[in-house]
């Protein structure tokens, strides 16, 4: 694999600028890499795995929601308000084990990744002291939250 | 009607791999075919489409971040003027005429990738001016490409003016829905300076927080259809896994050719709906 190449932080730098300074610089993105990078990994994994389960539910389940033609194309063609799309709807759906709460709890799960993904990143630069990332991440995570807010109040 | 989801899976795969090479969200791809061939609600296959660009965007970033192929420093600083821009595009988007913008936009791509093709035959190691903005942010940084076998080091220019690009990219995508990405990779390889790699790489990583700004809209107006965006979201994911495996081993100038295509397609599909 590539990244064993970048593992020794003194390759990146070269031998001409291996000052200390530097290479702690280098030691620390790599940590912030990795641990964001496994945030991105487990929530497409996980958002993976419980859409899968979901559209496996609705076949055995429900077979009709996707078997049918009729079914379906009425479905597509025509925005109805049969699924949740509202968080308690899909907690209850949740509850009862229904096919289309598990598929949007899984898209859920996948929409909230990138988000939890400048979270942590914050933290993360928090922890560096790093005086210009620390408020750029929680600017953008403010940024978020409020675009949620308003879309909440406007959709 | 087993076989929607099969094919739409096949079709999503697709484009979740040219997505993550290119660093777009592979609406280009998602919302024709649902429209065209699918005949599905448009509001739902944009709905679809938001979903694409948030898994290529976390498909793929997760590897390109880990071999230090994305700018991070970079990304989440120019994340700033996205998420900003994609706000104000929701909301001047009454004030502005769609087909206006599509026009404008469209010529402005049409410009990106006659620019971009140029590039081919500039001289690549022509000096970078001095940005005292990127010195401050330590946003210079060096990567290892797999392709050439050697480690790339490269300076950031333009930080500001790339930040009000960015701007604008994320007001287009709040406005139209679509395009982010074809506008923020231009901006990194013409303005900045990135490698063409890195540019995609980063685009990538900041394309799903755009798109997870206005997500949440499309999921409470009820246009995140679990049965169209489940295949949608798996099949995208696998195709941005893969082609995140791919990407270091190709060469700069073949992602750089390949995007130029993509960007003309792109661009023409605006004009036509700027003037139809």
């Amino acid at each position: 694999m590539a990244r064993k190449e970048l593992v020794d932080a003194s390759q990146v730098l070269g031998d001409d600028s291996r000052s200390e300074a530097l290479r702690k610089q280098l030691e620390r993105i790599q940590r912030a890499e990795s641990v964001i990078s496994a945030v991105l990994r487990i929530g497409v994994l996980l958002s993976l795995l419980v859409v899968v389960v979901g559209v496996a539910v609705s076949f055995v389940g429900k077979p009709g929601t996707y078997l049918h033609n009729n079914a379906i194309n009425k479905a597509l063609l025509t925005r109805s308000s049969d699924y949740p799309h509202s968080l308690s709807a899909v907690f209850s759906g949740l509850s009862h084990f229904q096919g289309e709460a598990i598929i949007v709890f899984g898209l859920i799960i996948l929409l909230a990744t990138p988000i939890l993904r400048v979270l942590v990143s914050a933290v993360i630069f928090a922890f560096q002291r790093d005086r210009y990332f620390v408020p750029v991440t929680v600017f953008v995570f403010l940024v978020l939250v409020t675009s949620f807010l308003l879309g909440k109040a406007g959709g | 009607m087993g076989s929607f989801v099969v094919e739409l899976f096949f079709i999503c795969v697709v484009a979740g791999l040219a997505g993550s090479l290119l660093g777009i969200g592979g609406g280009i791809i998602v919302v024709p075919v649902l429209t065209l061939v699918f005949h599905v609600d448009i509001r739902l296959a944009i709905g679809a489409s938001i979903i694409s660009v948030i898994a290529t965007s976390s498909g793929a970033a997760a590897a390109y971040v880990k071999e230090h192929l994305t700018n991070m420093r970079v990304g989440m600083f120019l994340e700033v003027a996205t998420t900003t821009g994609a706000i104000t595009g929701a909301y001047v988007a009454g004030l502005v005429s769609q087909k206006v913008l599509y026009v404008v936009f469209g010529v402005i791509l049409a410009y990106s990738a006659v620019q971009m093709f140029r590039g081919h035959f500039r001289n690549t190691e022509r000096p970078v001016p001095k940005d005292a903005l990127a010195d401050r942010l330590q946003l210079h940084d060096a990567y290892f490409d797999e392709a050439e076998g050697r480690e790339i080091r490269y300076k950031v220019t333009h930080t500001k003016f790339g930040l009000f690009l960015m701007y604008i990219a994320g007001m287009v995508s709040g406005l139209l829905g679509i395009g982010s990405g074809a506008l923020k990779v231009p901006a990194m390889d013409l303005a900045m300076r990135l490698p063409m790699k890195v540019s995609t790489a980063t685009s990538n990583f900041m394309i799903g927080v755009t798109a997870a700004a206005s997500a949440g809209v499309y999921f409470a107006r009820g246009e995140i259809d679990p049965f169209v965006a489940a295949p949608v979201a798996a099949g995208v994911l696998v195709g941005a896994v893969g082609g995140s495996r791919v990407l270091p081993r190709l060469k700069n100038g073949f992602i750089r050719s390949l995007f130029v295509v993509v960007l003309l397609v792109i661009s023409i599909e605006m004009l036509y709906k700027g003037v139809a």
